[in-house]
């Protein structure tokens, strides 16, 4: 009998990995459909999708063409009934066991997402603010040592340490590379610190924003967040705002989850925006990205209140993006406060774009955050 | 508790079995369950056998599913076992492989495998890491992806395609014109007009790999590599029911010419029931096998056993030795759905029909599709009279096309 060690047979895992990797490559593919998945709302920042495990085609007859086989059931006539089918849809309830055959599930990173959808797009209209107080994480290599671990060798300083010695003893150029030449980079030692971002998430929630419209919107102001995470840290400053025709700042739970009724005054969330910047968040120190959520089913006697204290904000901002959630033209009933505001002025920083559906969410990010001098698309 | 092979090889040789040799490897579970999601050791890096690897070990890990052994009809045969497997398992599970040793020993079925098929698929494995290496993973993934979704349609038989064929006899002559023409002065014979005949096949792979124009050699050594490892299954799917049957036949008398004492009848009768028993709605080859085998040997002796052992495959035996006695003692039937009833297609009322079903079934496994034509496209004909599932069907013509690298036509 022999018995080697088995420890290094690796063979069934690596396959396994092979399988596991399409698998991976496939939902990379489909990552722009998971950006309208309203389960990552749930907080913990991760999407958890069921997958199939990848099928294998063969040949095979259509179900129901042959007959099953069957024993253990003396005095079976043909025709007798041997059992019920379960009504279809009932006992597979948790499609999420990891162990039901076919599926498994995989733990996506919305900041995996970002990172794949959204690598190409920039900030809009930075200015230098006065830095904050919170620390960079990341250090950085400025300072250049004569000693240090190898993987930090500067062959740029290294080089200039060599030509400039060759220089002093009469060799001109590059060569005899000795010890002292060697130039490592050390990390600076002293603080970075990072910009400051805030984020005002503003949402209508007046008796015309129904599920549909609120879902895109939590949507947008979810992805929108994320984004910027991406790009100032994980310590973006959020502050959400609730309005009809008052507003008030919420919590983030109550932001995603509240509809309320009656009119809406655009106005009331821009006016409580701005007080917000004039009371907390001085513009010289912050970066402010605004990003309204409304079907734009403004009280026509607002919108010129709305548009006149959104101007005065307008130049401390990095971005106004206003979101039209609707359905598209007609969905609307009374004057689009958007259509009015683009006829009023064309500040850079106000952005106007649509949300007809989910699959528009990401394009509307990739809007309000292109490459600026590429024109607009 | 301990009895040693020989032991067990010495009843399994009194009792008349003839075993080839067997070589035990005792492996953990992950290496266990490679072999089988792969079918040979060492068969090259796909991920079909990582997705079989990671069902199958899921479903150990979970406890409800578990591979005792696993045999290669090699020669000698490589037997698997399961690490920690308790003394009676390994003892039931030896007698269990010994039955099967003699099995592929025996019947013809298994007279067409090399002895060395898991030496050759190493090898081959070898030569398709090196493919990888030089043309990429993800073609030769593709490709090999491609040629599995037909690789079961595989037939032993040498390859024909073209044939060539004379035209039928010369016009106006009798059969007797050759002795007509006796003492006649020989008028020069024309030449024979001869006709190239394409020789209908299932073997899809192997006209691919002599009749496809425009593959590389190594696309077409991968294609032959999947045809002649799938030749290694041809047998083993042939004779499931009859060689696990017969398997479970004589790990039984085994056991019981071993006088097992102190309390271990019990734990293999229930190991025993475990394997053997029925699965209800869903046929256990076990079981069935088993049955057919101890109602051979209660009409026709021990002799027969051996002869057809040696001759049969799963239809044949269902067919030959299934009988209404057997079918109304372990309550055979067939079922169909209708709307939401399970419905029996047949019935013990009339056995028969229980047989031919099993049979027909059997015969279904693998879609009867045959090659028809390559002039052109490569022609392929359902040659049954079931539908094919069309989605999947659109899939393999796909894969088809890929390797065909023409036309591919399903009549």
């Amino acid at each position: 009998m022999t018995e080697p060690t088995w420890d290094l047979f690796r063979k069934g895992y690596l396959d396994q990995e092979r399988h596991h990797d399409i698998v991976r490559r496939a939902i990379e593919e489909r990552l722009g459909d998971l950006i309208s998945d309203a389960s990552i709302l749930d907080g913990s920042g991760q999407v958890r999708i069921p997958i199939r495990e990848l099928k294998e085609h063969h040949f095979r007859y259509a179900d129901g063409e042959g007959e099953g086989m069957g024993s253990g059931r003396p005095g079976t006539r043909k025709g007798d009934v041997i059992g019920r089918l379960p009504p279809k849809g009932s006992g597979t309830g948790e499609a999420g066991d990891e162990h039901e055959e076919g599926h498994y599930q995989v733990w996506v990173n919305a900041e995996e997402v970002v990172k794949a959808l959204f690598a190409n797009l920039e900030l809009p209209n930075i200015r230098p603010k006065q830095k904050s107080q919170i620390p960079d994480e990341e250090p950085v290599y400025k300072d250049i040592r004569k000693k240090g671990p190898l993987g930090t060798l500067s062959r740029r300083h290294t080089m200039k340490a060599n030509i400039l010695r060759n220089a002093i003893m009469g060799r001109p150029g590059f060569g005899g590379l000795t010890d002292d030449d060697l130039r490592f980079r050390a990390p600076d030692m002293q603080q970075q610190y990072k910009d400051q971002c805030l984020m005002i998430c503003i949402r209508d929630r007046s008796g015309s924003m129904d599920e549909g419209r609120k879902e895109r919107s939590k949507l947008g102001a979810f992805w929108t967040k994320e984004f910027l995470r991406s790009r100032y840290g994980p310590q973006v400053e959020v502050v959400y705002i609730l309005h009809d025709t008052q507003a008030e700042v919420v919590t983030e739970e109550r932001f995603f989850g509240e509809t309320e009724g009656g009119g809406t005054n655009i106005s009331s969330g821009i006016a409580l925006a701005a007080d917000l910047i004039r009371d907390k968040y001085p513009p010289d120190c912050w970066n402010i990205y605004v990003s309204h959520f409304t079907d734009g089913d403004n009280s026509s006697s607002d919108n010129e209140r709305a548009a006149e204290k959104l101007l005065t904000i307008a130049p401390h901002l990095n971005l106004y993006a206003y979101w039209l959630v609707d359905e598209g033209p007609g969905s609307y009933g009374g004057s689009e406060f958007g259509t009015f505001l683009r006829a009023r002025t064309s500040h850079p920083a106000i952005e106007y774009t649509h949300c007809r559906s989910k699959t528009d969410i990401p394009n509307a990010i990739r809007y309000f955050f292109r490459r600026r001098g590429e024109g607009k698309s | 508790m301990i009895v040693p092979d020989e032991v067990i090889l010495a009843k399994a040789r009194e009792l008349g079995l003839d075993p080839c040799p067997v070589e035990w490897v005792v492996a953990p579970a992950h290496v266990v369950y490679d072999v089988a999601s792969r079918g040979v050791p060492g068969r090259f890096a796909h991920w079909t056998h990582g997705k079989g690897f990671w069902r199958m070990k899921a479903g150990y890990d979970a406890g409800s599913s578990r591979i005792y052994e696993l045999v290669l009809p090699t020669n000698p045969n490589i037997a698997f076992l399961l690490e920690g497997n308790t003394e009676v398992e390994h003892l039931l599970v030896k007698a269990h492989v010994y039955g099967h040793a003699d099995f592929s020993n025996h019947n013809r079925y298994f007279q067409i495998l090399p002895p060395n098929s898991h030496e050759l698929a190493s090898v081959r494995a070898e030569r398709i890491r090196g493919y990888e290496h030089r043309y990429g993973r993800d073609r030769v993934e593709a490709l090999l992806t491609a040629a599995l979704t037909v690789a079961e349609f595989v037939d032993p038989e040498p390859y024909v395609g073209w044939r060539e064929e004379t035209d039928e006899t010369p016009p106006n002559m009798s059969e007797w014109a050759d002795l007509e023409q006796l003492g006649q002065p020989r008028e020069p014979i024309a030449p024979i007009e001869t006709i190239k005949r394409w020789r209908p096949t299932a073997d899809i792979l192997n006209v691919i790999v002599h009749e496809a124009d425009s593959l590389a050699d190594w696309e077409r050594d991968l294609i032959s590599i999947v045809r002649e490892e799938s030749l290694y299954f041809w047998p083993i799917r042939k004779t499931k029911i009859i060689n696990e049957g017969w398997a479970s036949y004589w790990h039984q008398q085994i056991l019981r010419g071993l006088d097992l004492s102190d309390g271990h009848e019990v734990e293999f009768a229930r190991l025993h029931a475990g394997v053997t028993g029925s699965h209800g709605m869903q046929l256990n080859p076990y079981h069935l096998g088993l049955v057919i085998w101890r109602s051979i040997e209660k009409h026709h002796g021990r002799e027969a056993m051996f002869q057809i052992r040696a001759e049969e495959s799963d239809i044949s035996f269902v067919r030959n030795w299934l009988t209404e006695e057997i079918v109304r003692e372990e309550g055979l039937y067939t079922w169909r759905v209708s709307g939401d009833k399970v419905v029996a297609a047949s019935g013990q009322d009339k056995w028969e029909l229980v047989r031919d079903a099993i049979c027909n079934e059997l015969a279904a496994t693998i879609p009867q599709i045959e090659v028809v034509g390559v002039e052109g496209e490569l022609k392929l004909a359902n040659r049954s009279d079931r539908r094919l599932d069309p989605d999947e069907a659109e899939h393999v013509m796909d894969a088809l096309h890929s390797l065909w690298r023409g036309g591919v036509a399903m009549y």
